[in-house]
């Protein structure tokens, strides 16, 4: 389990994390859902032990972040990135490689690529593997980075359990992309691995994730099952615009619709 | 497992890495060996051979010539083009740039500030003698690292290094040290002023065996340490934040390239003074056969570089016998066109 | 690479021994470095014998025939030992010092000539010139003949009336005109010849913008003839804008020689220094036409 104790990060005079307390369980897949400046992408980086907090701490299976190697981290956490962009013509498959690095010294060239194989496959970016990076669309680079951060965590089951962090994975996907995307990170959660996914999309988030984190200006609002947690009110009160919540017969998740018109 | 049904060869092979290798390595070979045989004495490729065998039966000039005169050379001339490209690879590697050539962390500024103060303020006379002989590649090299170590502790706050404010940082100490050049060489006389315009458009003319020696250290101590760095460059190609997830220490491995590249570029403006494009062209080159990976981009950059550098100062040292032409001459002639044409073709590839 | 690394010591120890051999009188190959002391060969009738020059070397004429190596400052050594030269005569203003050592590392004869631009400096040359090629009789005739020519030509000079302002410009070209300050050949030069350097203010050549110019208020202009031309003849100079004001463009009095032969402190410098004191002294040509001129019976 990662778990954010009370964690509080302060950047230009104010804190943009305050006083944060979250899970990533193994075996569950976590949302994160906020407006924009809520400071999901600050929790991302204290998650990923990329910033050290102000106060509180962070830690992996127990241990705090700060004394994991960076090469054991690295085998045990990767972070999808909003985007990536690469100046030199590296071909899809060099890049999903470079998800190996951390794995190199221990991993023959032949593990790594059926390692590397395995994610091009489950990404759904096979077909792209001679080509070059630069080339691709947005959502093509999204599911390359996607394959590369599962390369990265591949690892024969040898050394516990593996954490994904997402950032926004989904904002240039197309809606099959999108839940397959989810769908594979929901499954990968269902072995075992301990998913987080910010999200921009409400019904993604209520549709894939088993627990949901409502964050507003640094605090957490409201965190449980979706049920529980997306109710008109708290969304409404997380995004500071009406939302409505419905149900349907064919779907046990929440279906939710931003209201019209202007917030009052 | 092992046999894997790659789509259109989407693994650039081992067996391709090391095909390009051999043929660089190949191509060195025969470089370093017109480089031994080509100049304005006429020399028979037999007694260069024998010469260098120590089967002299060579007359002692000639025997001098080769030993005392083209072999420094060569063996500096491939240093300094290997140690150039190595360092122009590593610079776009980690500014994720493709015009960035070494030149940018003020190394070349630095070094010809230094050189041209000796040149014009002269040598205390005390240091006359061998250590005269010395003074202008030691402030050269002095200045080169200087210079960079200034600008990478302007762009370094709390122990992180801020990649674009070393970039600007690097744009105005340029600019800085290209002033007090300036003020030098107004401050300068005639034939001083002729010293300065030669030196700056550089020569392995000078390389004898106490600048090959004194300087190869920097230049070979880059260069490998460049090859273990690999991994990092490969992984910033994907920007300083992911290569962190991927656990590498990117901020010491962020000094420690600056750093070196300052020293294999400052031994290079010491030993021959500036050579402009081969830092900039050679790993652009070497990216169009073999691809962008670090693990072959550097080796190959190191061979080629090497290799190019010699035919320039072949080129340099025999069109007009018995004189010569700067080697930087030259390298611009031949390597701007190239690296206009390389824009233009970016450009239509990948339109911005 | 260790065996050719002991071998190269060796060598380096036994350098020092190759050099000293002595410079054949009859059929030696020279290669002369330095305009001046390429001047001062030809002058002892061995012209014949030089085998390349550098790009200094412009006079006499047919030396801009011979093979070049280069400009003085930027030699290199093995295209110097190409021409398996049985001796090399080097102004001490050759250079770079590397490509010297180098020289000398592989048993080159090299003779280093003091290169000053003094009516001394002259003397001194040809004694050295004289020296290396073995032919200190004519030298020694020669740098007195020098000598006494430039004396006669101060003689002549002090009788002058006034000392005109002198204003010597390198170029015209783009940006502000190059003017010579303080301790410059011409500088040394506008003094033998009876002037006064209308700069100053600084030492060495350095861009003068035009009130400095006017401020220098020149009566004489001095110009090299290349710039002169390539500026487009004398009256355009004159009709320069940097110019308008001053005395020298009103009263449109311009000197145009050529650099070389103002500048070089060679043999020719008698010569020099009487037709530019001609030039700034138009009453005294008739003296020293008299007094300065060469003997018939010299060398000169």
């Amino acid at each position: 389990m990662i778990e954010a104790e009370g964690v509080s990060l302060r950047r230009g005079g104010r804190f943009v994390v305050d006083g944060v307390s979250v899970a990533v369980r193994p075996g569950t897949l976590t949302a994160v859902l906020g407006p924009n400046g809520a400071g999901k992408s600050s929790l991302v980086r204290l998650l990923s032990g990329e910033a050290s907090p102000d106060f509180g701490k962070v830690a992996l299976d127990g241990r705090d972040l700060k004394r994991w190697n960076r090469h054991d981290l690295a085998r045990r956490r990767a972070v999808l990135s909003q985007s990536v962009s690469l100046t030199f013509p590296l071909s899809v498959a060099e890049v999903v490689m470079l998800g190996r690095a951390p794995h190199r010294a221990r991993s023959t060239r032949v593990e790594d690529m059926a390692a590397a194989e395995a994610s091009l496959k489950a990404a759904d970016v096979w077909h792209l593997a001679g080509r070059a990076y630069p080339t691709l669309s947005g959502g093509e680079r999204q599911r390359v980075q996607f394959a590369r951060v599962l390369a990265q965590l591949e690892d024969g089951g040898q050394s516990g359990t593996r954490y994904l962090i997402l950032d926004e994975p989904t904002s240039s996907l197309d809606i099959r992309h999108q839940a397959r995307l989810l769908g594979l990170a929901g499954g990968l959660a269902r072995k075992g691995w301990g998913v987080l996914a910010v999200l921009h999309d409400a019904n993604l988030a209520a549709i894939h994730a088993d627990t949901v984190v409502l964050l507003r200006d640094g605090r957490v609002l409201a965190s449980g099952d979706p049920w529980s947690v997306m109710t008109p009110d708290s969304l409404t009160a997380t995004f500071d615009h009406p939302v409505l919540v419905s149900h349907r017969d064919d779907l046990d998740r929440p279906l939710i619709t931003p209201a019209a018109g202007t917030a009052g | 497992m092992t046999s894997l049904p790659m789509p259109n060869s989407a693994w650039k092979g081992r067996s391709r890495h090391a095909g390009i290798l051999t043929l660089l390595s190949l191509l060195s070979v025969v470089a370093v060996i017109a480089s031994l045989g080509v100049g304005a004495s006429a020399i028979s490729p037999g007694t260069v051979l024998r010469t260098l065998l120590h089967t002299a039966d060579a007359s002692p000039r000639d025997a001098a010539i080769v030993l005392h005169l083209r072999l420094p050379r060569t063996l500096l001339g491939f240093g300094l083009g290997a140690a150039l490209a190595v360092s122009g690879a590593v610079m776009q590697g980690l500014f994720r740039n493709p015009l960035a050539d070494p030149g940018l962390i003020g190394v070349s500024a630095g070094g010809a500030m230094a050189a041209v103060a000796v040149i014009v303020l002269g040598v205390p006379a005390l240091l006359a003698g061998t250590v005269g002989l010395l003074a202008l590649p030691l402030a050269a090299f002095a200045g080169s690292l200087c210079t960079t170590l200034a600008i990478q502790r302007i762009a370094s706050d709390d122990g992180r290094t801020d990649v674009s404010t070393l970039l600007l940082a690097g744009i105005a100490i340029n600019a800085i040290a290209g002033a007090v050049t300036g003020f030098l060489i107004f401050g300068s006389d005639d034939r001083q002023l002729r010293d300065i315009t030669f030196w700056s458009m550089g020569s392995l003319g000078g390389a004898t065996w106490t600048t090959v020696l004194g300087l190869a250290p920097f230049a070979l101590g880059a260069v490998f340490a460049a090859g273990r760095w690999a991994g990092v460059l490969d992984a910033l190609l994907l920007g300083e934040r992911e290569a962190g997830l991927l656990g590498f220490d990117v901020e010491p491995a962020k000094r420690r390239i600056v750093i070196a590249t300052a020293a294999a570029v400052g031994a290079g403006v010491a030993a021959a003074g500036v050579i402009g494009f081969v830092g900039l062209v050679v790993p652009h080159l070497v990216r169009l056969m073999a691809g962008a990976g670090h693990r072959l981009l550097l080796p190959a950059s190191a061979l080629l570089g090497g290799t190019l550098m010699l035919c320039a100062d072949m080129l340099a040292r025999t069109v007009v016998i018995p004189a010569e032409l700067p080697i930087g001459l030259v390298t611009a002639l031949l390597g701007g066109p190239f690296f206009l044409w390389l824009l233009i073709r970016q450009r239509r590839s990948f339109p911005p | 690479m260790m065996k050719p690394v002991i071998l190269l010591a060796a060598l380096l120890l036994l350098a020092p021994q190759v050099s000293a051999q002595t410079f054949p009188q009859t059929t030696g190959r020279i290669v002369s470095v330095g305009g001046a002391v390429t001047e001062i060969v030809a002058k002892l009738g061995l012209g014949d014998r030089l085998v390349a020059v550098d790009s200094t070397s412009l006079h006499p004429p047919e030396m801009r025939a011979l093979p070049q190596v280069g400009y003085m400052r930027a030699l290199s050594a093995e295209g110097v030992a190409a021409l398996h030269p049985d001796l090399v005569l080097l102004s001490d203003n050759a250079g770079p010092p590397a490509a010297i050592e180098q020289m000398r590392g592989l048993g080159i004869p090299l003779k280093l000539i003091p290169d000053r631009p003094t009516p001394d400096g002259v003397a001194d040359k040809i004694r050295a010139v004289g020296a290396a090629l073995g032919r200190q009789g004519e030298a020694e005739t020669m740098s007195r003949e020098t000598t006494d020519r430039l004396a006669a030509v101060s003689r002549v000079v002090e009788k002058a009336a006034g000392r005109p302002r002198v204003l010597f410009l390198m170029g015209l070209g783009g940006g502000a005109p190059v003017a010579a300050g303080r301790n410059t050949a011409a500088d040394a030069m506008i003094r033998l010849a009876g002037g006064i350097n209308a700069i100053d203010g600084y030492d060495g050549y350095k861009p003068a913008s035009g009130e400095a110019i006017l401020d220098a208020a020149p009566d004489v202009l001095l110009l090299p003839t290349e710039a002169v031309d390539a500026a487009g003849g004398r009256d355009a100079v004159l009709a320069l804008p940097q110019f308008a004001g001053t005395p020298a463009a009103s009263s449109g009095r311009l000197v145009v020689m050529d650099t070389l032969y103002l500048l070089g402190f060679g043999p020719r410098l008698p010569d020099a220094v009487a037709d530019l004191a001609r030039s700034l002294h138009p009453e005294l040509a008739q003296d020293l036409a008299n007094d300065a001129a060469p003997r018939p019976g010299g060398l000169l």
